[in-house]
Order: C-alpha cells, then sequence, then structure tokens
C-alpha cells in the first residue's frame, strides 16, 4: 500500500525514483561492467551468480568470470561476462 | 593512475578468504568503512585487496564471520624497505655510496672557460695546469683571485677574467681586449718609403711625409718616393727645423718583373705493386697505443705509402680525449722513370705559372701582361719571360741624421747677413 502512492508521486511529479522510492539504480555498460547504487547488501556472491538485496527488491546477475570491482556504501561495480539481470 | 600510487605507498595485501559467510564478511566490511577492491572468485575461493591498515581492523569481523583472511601476497613500498633492511650488506652499502659520493664531491671535475675567441680553451687549460690548477684538484684549494690574476698576467690581451666555483664545477669567464697596434715593435719609427725596383709610378696617396715622385715619374731601385722628413719654414721661408715621422702613403709602380721556372724531363712515378699489409692501432687523446705484429716483420717492403685511416668509437671527453682505431695500411710501390711529352711540360709549366702568379696576387701585386716562352735545353725544360706588373711599394729606410739635419738643408744660418 505504502509503493503505489510513492510511485504515483514520483512518476506523474516526475521526481527520481531512487530517492522517493528506494529503487536501486542499474547502470551496464555493454556486458562488460555494471554498476549498482542503491542496495542494501550482497546475498550471494559466486562466479558465475551475483544476488543483490535491494530496498524494494532484488537483482540477480548471471554472467561468468563475475567480479566486484569495489564494494562501498554508496555503489559497487561488478566486472565480467553478463549475461543476464533480473529484477525481483 | 594517482590511486595505484598512493596504495603502493601505502602498501596492500591480497588476501584469500577462507571460510563459509565471504557475503556477510563483505556487508561487515562495507558497513564498518573498509575499503576493500577487486574480489574474484576462483575455484570457489574468495580473494580480495586490501590496505594492510585496514587488514589490521578486520579481527572483530573475522570473529563474526567466522572466516579467516589468509594473506598470499604483500604489495607496497614498505614491504620493499623491509626486505631490503633485513639485507646485511646494504646499510654498509648505502654507507660507502653515501662515503664515495661526498668524497668526489670534495673535488673539481670540470674547468670551463667562456668568453674567449683568440685563445683555445685547450690553450687556457694547460696553461692552468702548469700552475697545478687541473681537474681532480680538491674545491677548497681553488683560489679565485689567485686564478684570475694568474691568467691575466700570463695573457696581455686577456683584460677581466671572472672565476665561479659552482659545486665542482670551475666557470671560468674571460673579456680579451681590442689589440692595438704598437708603435714602438715597428722597424724605424722614422722612416721614408723607398722604391724596390725601377719602374713608373702608376699612382701616388700621401698621408704622412713629403712625397718626392708624382703619377708618371721614372724611378731607380731605393729612391726615396716619400719622404719622413717634413720641413719647417719660417715667414721667410727658410727651413729652420724638420720634423721626423713614419711616412705613409700607397705608392703603386708600373715594373717589369722576370721569371724563369726549370724542371728535368725525366721524372720519377710511383706505380703500385698492389701489395699491402695492415696494421691496427688504437688512440687515446692524442697517444696511439699497438701491439706490433711480428708476422709483418716476416716481410717487408723496400718503398711503401702509409695510408692511416681512423675510426672513431667515442667523442671526446674530458678525461681520455678522442678514442678510437687506427688502421694502417703500407702500400708498396716501385719507381718508374718516364719523361714528360711536350703537352705534358706545357701543362706542368702552366701550373708552376699559375702558382707563381698566385702569389703575387696575395702581396696585392697586379699582373697587367706576360710573356713567357717554354724551351727544352740540355734535359730540361726551361719556361721563362717577363711579366708587366703593378707593384705596391712597401720597402722603408731608417732616416739618417745626415739627411734631416738642417744645416745640411741650407746653407744659410738663419742671419740675415
Amino acid at each position: 500500500m505504502k509503493k503505489r502512492p510513492l510511485n504515483y508521486v514520483s512518476e506523474h511529479l516526475n521526481l527520481p525514483a531512487d530517492i522517493i522510492c528506494g529503487s536501486c539504480i542499474a547502470t551496464a555498460y555493454g556486458n562488460k561492467h555494471l554498476y549498482i547504487e542503491n542496495y542494501r547488501g550482497i546475498l550471494e556472491y559466486t562466479e558465475n551468480t551475483i544476488r543483490i538485496l535491494g530496498k524494494n527488491g532484488r537483482i540477480y546477475v548471471y554472467g561468468s568470470k563475475l567480479t566486484i570491482k569495489y564494494y562501498t556504501d554508496n555503489d559497487m561495480r561488478i566486472d565480467g561476462f553478463i549475461h543476464e539481470i533480473k529484477f525481483s | 593512475m594517482l590511486t595505484k600510487i598512493i596504495r603502493l605507498l601505502k602498501s596492500y595485501v591480497y588476501v584469500e578468504l577462507i571460510g563459509n559467510q565471504p557475503e556477510r564478511f563483505f556487508n561487515l566490511c562495507r558497513h564498518n568503512k573498509i575499503y576493500v577492491w577487486n574480489y574474484t572468485n576462483e575455484n570457489n575461493k574468495i580473494y580480495f585487496y586490501i590496505l594492510t591498515k585496514d587488514y589490521i581492523k578486520l579481527s572483530n569481523i573475522v570473529l563474526k564471520t567466522k572466516t579467516y583472511p589468509h594473506i598470499v601476497k604483500r604489495i607496497g613500498l614498505p614491504f620493499i624497505i623491509g626486505q631490503l633492511l633485513k639485507q646485511t650488506s646494504l646499510l654498509p652499502a648505502l654507507i660507502l655510496y653515501i662515503t664515495i659520493i661526498y668524497i668526489l664531491s670534495l673535488c673539481v671535475w670540470n674547468i670551463s672557460f667562456s668568453g674567449q675567441s683568440r685563445h683555445t680553451s685547450s690553450e687556457l687549460r694547460k696553461f692552468l695546469n702548469d700552475e697545478n690548477i687541473a681537474i681532480g684538484m680538491l674545491r677548497s684549494d681553488i683560489n679565485g683571485n689567485e686564478i684570475e690574476r694568474l691568467i691575466r698576467n700570463h695573457f696581455d690581451d686577456i683584460s677581466w677574467v671572472s672565476v665561479e666555483l659552482s659545486g665542482c664545477n670551475v666557470n671560468i669567464k674571460i673579456v680579451e681586449s681590442d689589440i692595438m697596434e704598437d708603435k714602438s715593435n715597428l722597424k724605424y719609427l722614422n722612416s721614408d718609403i723607398i722604391a724596390s725596383s725601377d719602374g713608373t709610378v702608376e699612382s701616388i696617396i700621401t698621408r704622412k711625409g713629403t712625397p718626392k715622385v708624382k703619377c708618371g715619374d721614372t724611378v731607380k731601385k731605393g729612391q726615396v718616393l716619400v719622404s719622413g722628413i717634413i720641413p719647417i719654414y719660417d715667414d721667410g721661408g727658410t727651413i729652420i727645423d724638420n720634423k721626423l715621422v713614419y711616412a705613409d702613403g700607397d705608392i703603386i709602380l708600373n715594373t717589369v718583373h722576370s721569371y724563369k721556372d726549370m724542371f728535368p724531363v725525366i721524372y720519377e712515378d710511383k706505380q703500385y705493386t698492389g701489395r699491402y699489409k695492415y696494421e691496427f692501432k688504437v688512440y687515446c687523446d692524442n697517444k696511439i697505443f699497438f701491439i706490433e705484429n711480428l708476422l709483418n716483420k716476416i716481410e717487408t717492403y723496400e718503398k711503401y705509402d702509409i695510408i692511416n685511416e681512423c675510426f672513431e668509437i667515442f667523442g671526446y671527453n674530458k678525461f681520455c680525449g678522442q678514442t678510437g682505431i687506427v688502421r694502417c695500411k703500407q702500400q708498396e710501390y716501385e719507381i718508374i722513370y718516364k719523361s714528360y711529352s711536350k703537352e705534358q711540360a706545357l701543362h706542368i709549366a702552366r701550373l708552376h705559372l699559375n702558382n707563381y702568379i698566385k702569389k703575387l696576387r696575395d702581396k696585392d701585386i697586379i699582373i697587367k701582361d706576360k710573356k713567357i716562352s717554354l724551351s727544352l735545353y740540355k734535359n730540361n725544360y726551361i719556361a721563362d719571360g717577363y711579366l708587366h706588373i703593378m707593384e705596391p711599394q712597401l720597402l722603408r729606410r731608417e732616416i739618417s741624421t745626415s739627411d734631416w739635419s738642417v744645416d745640411n738643408q741650407d746653407g744659410n744660418d738663419g742671419e740675415d747677413n
């Protein structure tokens, strides 16, 4: 119930969703680099899968030879061969 | 790039995380503001990099997550210094290096000259070497004032010298004075200009003295052309005194100059036999070193030319000059007697005449006309004839007492009888 009015407000008033709704920002540069912001933590890290917990859901990154270049409070960067990015 | 340099200076470690909860470990590091980078998963093993000072802070996180960060590699300047300090020979070598540098810095290793044009650096350097001032002496022994005094006293045409000791370099700046004509060295301070040969005066310009001839006059050898005696007259026109000067002027005489040249018909010519041998030498600062090849002494040539070819290895430097290899070639020849043909003799006679004319022209003598003939006499070619030339007169004669005495000039003793 809380999320609907927030989504409605951010869409109709053109306000940034990551601040209003707490949405994750995922920026992909091809299939080699992926930048993620506004997350809560890492749930799983393997060579082929990275699961990240966001404020409103989860992000699944599938690929091969995945590495986390850096992981700070504000953002993180994933390198490797990214096959799929899934939001749930 | 800057980040990498800073990390190297601070030092960091490459760690393998052993345990079951790596994700919790990452989250706790992030929560505690411990910066970790380059997480990789190889064969189900987690590796990452962390600064050395942050690694020390991992103890609480390690206890919570029941993991163990095992250091695989240590990277950074502090680790390198630590390894170097463990070597026992480093410290003595460092002390020895510093000592050698200090000892070398006490000496002068370069003497440079600037501002000179008439004197070469080698000449000045050689002079200072003779005065025991050379490369390798102690800096404390260099006395700038003494060097300036020595150079100024020895070289008359150097008016100002400045010596600067800059590190291990001695920089000497020189200012040379203009050379003034020293009349005290002139031969015959008071002199006349006389004719060097018979001829006709072509032109005469007198700057100092009394002209005795004019254009078109015929003169004999030894005749005075411009006199260095200037008579001083009184109101009545009587010579009361004579002033002696160094006669100066430009006088050109038309004269006839005889020319004779002789060379034999038969001459020696070199014919190379094609046999030669080599000898290799090393030169260093104008000194030559070589090991004699004894095999060369087995066969010697009676007559041979020596041709030296130099191959430079190192250019000029202050310590050993130019260095290189010299290849000496001894080329054998034999003498063959030949005789000149008429055309060859003519060609040689012309060459000799041209050389002679060139020497005359170097003395500012103008050749107006020439008549030379070539003849054969008793196995010799003779080229003789004459040249009409315009020659500047430079010959001088000192003025004698009898020439300039007033009594000799005029029988009148000055009293009006």
